[in-house]
């Protein structure tokens, strides 16, 4: 009796826990809700202000890397936001040229290769068009002053309008939001699990008595 | 607007002209941008203002240093005169393309405005007023949207145009200026800026919470609006050109803040455009 008193009443302790922290997840759910909500539309408000165009997907690679990714520890069960330094990100990007330069240079030698073969007039030209392309592709990739930066706020200028660096703030606080959401929701259902097998126990503890 | 162009004699011809020239330098800086961020030059070029087309622009996306931009494609476009002042600038980065832009519009801007008092009232009057008006709010733009960024202070008042309401004075007080409340206590001193001011959260963007608060960009819109309407007023001159274009561009801009609030959920700040009728 006195066993079935204390699982009854850890299940309800258990329930408290699981509302409480169900709260949480409601509070934390609905104020990411609202910063997101303002951060778009911040980003409409900039994009108003500077200029259609000058805000857009246009400007940005689409190469571009995250410099802000999750990381899931499933043995602590633990989710937190990395956050990679300049250096790092530089690293990674010249990792991914050093492979692409090697298919250019393939690509020059066959297109090299192709011109010495072609004796046809209109073989020549495509080949030289290619060669220029390559050529042009080559000296923009060798240029000094190619995009290096973290912050993807300079991807739309140096004179972004305020709004603009609003939207930024609104969406990184955001995010740290959505991974707390993340870490409670597996919380959440961790604690449902154990409540549940907590209620089947006392059930079949019932119906055995 | 081309077929109007083609059909004019001077000077419209060439105020027309004049009209393209900043679309062209907007052309210029986008595929100058996108082609550092390696976007597909096709898709620049679609996305380029029709207005602003000249004929050697695809070349653009081949040039690596402002040497190379000049020698290769500029020299031989409408803007070649303008782009020696940004000669000084070697590297194409973030800081320098922003330099290059304000400083390619503020030389086109005060060659208008020199192009339009060549003209005769009442263009002359009526295109001074507007881009005056231009002038100084590209000052305050410029001076808000660089705080807190690298660019140093000498070269913020460098990218000020040299007309407007506000040279020489203000602008030498706004290039030196850290933040939005020594901004306004500049702009408080000009009659024409004070009454711009009642009512403006400075610190709010546009369209603030729920759609009462006005921000400093409304009310610009605001004036520019109504300068361009009152260009109406006159006649037998060439401003009604420029203002009808620019009312257009604001209609635009209203249609787009109209869908976005619809697409976005926020019917509460649907009014917030800039009304023109």
């Amino acid at each position: 009796m006195d066993l079935h008193k204390s699982t009854n009443q850890k299940i309800d302790d258990g329930l408290l826990e699981l509302l409480d922290e169900f709260s949480e997840y409601q509070r934390i759910r609905e104020s990411s809700n609202a910063l997101l909500r303002q951060a778009f539309f911040d980003l409409s408000v900039a994009r108003r202000s500077a200029g259609y165009q000058w805000i857009s997907a246009d400007m940005y690679s689409g190469r571009a890397q995250a410099i802000t990714t999750v990381d899931v520890d499933p043995v602590a069960d633990n989710i937190s936001i990395v956050r990679k330094h300049r250096q790092e990100q530089c690293a990674d990007e010249a990792q991914q040229e050093g492979s692409s330069e090697g298919l250019r240079r393939r690509r020059q030698a066959s297109g090299a290769t192709a011109s010495a073969d072609s004796s046809d007039g209109e073989k020549d030209e495509h080949n030289s068009s290619d060669m220029d392309e390559q050529t042009a592709t080559e000296k923009r990739n060798s240029a000094p002053s190619r995009v290096r930066s973290d912050d993807p706020l300079l991807w739309f200028g140096m004179l972004v309008p305020p709004a603009l660096k609003k939207a930024q703030g609104g969406f990184v606080n955001a995010l740290d939001q959505i991974v707390q959401l993340a870490q409670l929701k597996r919380q959440l259902e961790a604690k449902q699990k154990a409540l549940q097998l907590m209620l089947d126990q006392t059930h079949s503890t019932s119906d055995t008595d | 607007f081309q077929y109007l162009q083609q059909n004019a004699a001077e000077p419209i011809s060439k105020f027309l002209d004049y009209i393209t020239y900043g679309y062209m330098i907007d052309n210029v800086i986008l595929l100058i941008t996108g082609t550092l961020h390696e976007r597909d030059t096709h898709d620049l070029l679609e996305k380029c203002h029709p207005l602003g087309f000249f004929d050697s622009m695809p070349a653009l996306c081949v040039a690596t240093t402002v040497q190379d931009l000049y020698n290769t494609v500029m020299i031989d476009s409408p803007l070649a005169a303008y782009f020696r002042e940004c000669l000084s600038a070697e590297d194409l980065n973030e800081l320098n393309i922003e330099i290059i832009r304000n400083t390619l519009y503020k030389a086109y801007l005060e060659d208008f405005y020199l192009y339009c008092q060549g003209l005769g009232e009442p263009t002359a009057a009526i295109m001074a007023d507007i881009l005056n008006f231009e002038a100084d709010r590209r000052t305050v733009n410029i001076t808000i949207n660089s705080f807190g960024t690298e660019l140093s202070k000498d070269d913020r008042s460098k990218l000020y145009p040299r007309l407007g309401n506000m040279y020489p004075e203000a602008q030498t007080r706004f290039a030196r200026v850290d933040d939005m409340d020594q901004v306004k206590a500049i702009l408080e001193q000009y009659g024409e800026y004070r009454s711009l001011l009642v009512g403006v959260n400075l610190n709010a963007s546009t369209g603030g919470a729920g759609g009462n608060e006005l921000s400093l960009e409304d009310r610009f819109f605001s004036k520019e609006v109504q300068l361009n309407k009152d260009a109406f007023e006159q006649q037998f001159h060439y401003g009604v050109f420029f203002s009808w274009l620019r009312l257009k561009e604001q209609e635009i801009r209203n249609v787009v803040w109209i869908a976005e609030c619809i697409s976005q959920q926020q019917k509460d700040k649907i009014n917030n455009y800039t009304a023109i009728y």
